[in-house]
């Protein structure tokens, strides 16, 4: 008698379990742009981006002249005034993406940017806090671009390396590290957000700002958009003055790369990819 | 999604970002439609209010505590609110706060073999047979996976009423299963 009640028992848990109604994925993908339109207008960076529009209107020939200030935010740098309008465009921009692999090769390409950043910073002879913080902030892009449970892929951890190709020596070692082992999110194996890696400015001297575009290393907004995710090499050329790097957001994130690349670790922990 | 990192991604929710609130849709969509769709008539009806209710719980989530109620109760209230809300909206039917079904032991042993021949059409056609807050009860423990604390929390309920409820909320089922066996038979 026990042993029916019990059985019983288990009959029921497992038929109600299996009884949820699932949501299709097609009705899942359209509630969720329902939300997502109206959560990204409201967001944080929906707020920034909405003010970044009005700026740009109000503000365009004082502060940049004709290329305008999406333009010259797509160029900025840590520091720069319209950095901000720059991380808000790519916050707004990721919050609408489905889950998937578009959305992965544009969390890719934004950690590349961040490894851009620095590389230029330190390039130029920024000090050590900017030049830390923006590793801090290169970490926490490939926390967000790894999966949950995992690393990057080569083919990942490789684009965001070029764009940090003609570093000082001491910078590329410190963004390698931040590819390779990102560290927690509460700060730990590389270092905090904002003070991690030592050592990694080159001449401690601020940024002046004042850029002759002499390196010629590429900036964010040279990002490939020839969906090839292979360095374009006339972006390659390209000065922070630039020219002809499309400023808008969505078209300058980097979305090419292997699309067929699947994610595997080997055993002593790295990454290949087949 | 491990704990501490729906977390953190509930934390980050909180200051307003958009690309974390997008991950507490993919986590808890599937959940928050099928207690609604056990509620309503119709799917376009219940992804209208999954629509509703992840809308609410971004005006309210600045204000969301984590330190309060667990998040999942805390999304599971405003779920239960919103089919509420719709059921006075279409006032097409009252809803169900009493105990309109009989919940007693079940009178006959309920056979074995009509339960797991039960498919699940006819399981949720049963579900929403049952009382509003037994049909929550199945809901959060069954389909929620959430323990009976968290469940006592989101119905604000102790957690001795809620493992009765959630007793007599399975006896019903079951009776009402075998009753429709009966009748087919």
């Amino acid at each position: 008698m026990v042993r029916d009640e019990k059985l019983l028992a288990d009959e029921l848990t497992e038929a109600i379990s299996g009884a949820a109604e699932p949501l299709s994925a097609s009705a899942r993908a359209k509630v969720r742009e329902r939300v997502m339109h109206e959560v990204s207008a409201t967001s944080r960076g929906g707020i920034l981006v909405l003010a970044s529009h009005r700026l740009a209107v109000a503000g365009t020939a004082l502060a940049v002249g004709f290329g305008g200030v999406a333009y010259a935010a797509e160029r900025s740098l840590p520091g720069d005034p319209l950095y901000g309008v720059k991380i808000a465009a790519e916050n707004a921009v990721v919050a609408v993406l489905p889950p998937g692999r578009l959305e992965n090769r544009v969390l890719v390409s934004i950690a590349a940017r961040r490894a851009g950043e620095a590389a230029t910073l330190a390039r130029e002879g920024s000090g050590t806090d900017a030049i830390d913080e923006a590793l801090g902030s290169l970490r926490k892009a490939v926390r967000d671009a790894a999966p949950a449970e995992g690393s990057l892929t080569t083919d990942e951890a490789n684009r965001i390396r070029q764009r940090a190709a003609d570093a000082p020596a001491e910078t590329r070692d410190a963004i390698e590290q931040a590819v390779v082992s990102p560290g927690p999110a509460d700060g730990g194996a590389s270092g905090s957000e904002t003070g991690g890696a030592p050592g990694t400015g080159t001449g401690g001297s601020p940024r002046s700002g004042s850029d002759d575009g002499s390196g010629g290393i590429p900036d964010a907004g040279a990002d490939d958009s020839t969906g090839t995710g292979e360095p374009d090499s006339t972006s390659q050329q390209r000065t922070r003055e630039g020219q002809g790097v499309s400023p808008t957001d969505t078209q300058s994130f980097e979305v090419g790369g292997s699309p067929d690349t699947e994610r595997t670790r080997e055993p002593d922990g790295g990454l290949r990819s087949k | 999604m491990t704990e501490r990192r729906l977390a953190r991604t509930v934390r980050k929710a909180c200051n307003r970002d958009a690309r974390a609130f997008g991950r507490l849709y993919d986590e808890y969509a599937d959940r928050v439609y099928a207690f609604v769709r056990s509620r309503t008539d119709s799917a376009q009806d219940a992804e209208d209010i999954t629509a509703t209710v992840f809308l609410k719980a971004w005006e309210a989530i600045g204000s969301y505590d984590d330190r309060g109620l667990p998040f999942a109760a805390w999304l599971f209230r405003i779920a239960r609110n919103a089919v509420v809300d719709e059921y006075r909206r279409k006032a097409h039917r009252p809803v169900p706060v009493d105990e309109p079904i009989e919940t007693g032991e079940v009178a006959e042993p309920t056979d074995v073999a009509v339960i797991a021949r039960a498919d699940a059409e006819r399981v949720r056609a049963v579900v929403r047979m049952l009382t509003e807050e037994q049909a929550s009860v199945i809901a959060m423990r069954f389909w929620w996976d959430m323990s009976i604390r968290d469940t006592a929390e989101a119905l604000n309920k102790n957690e001795n009423a809620i493992k009765a409820l959630q007793h007599r909320a399975v006896r019903t089922l079951a009776r009402l299963l075998q009753e429709g066996e009966d009748d087919g038979a």
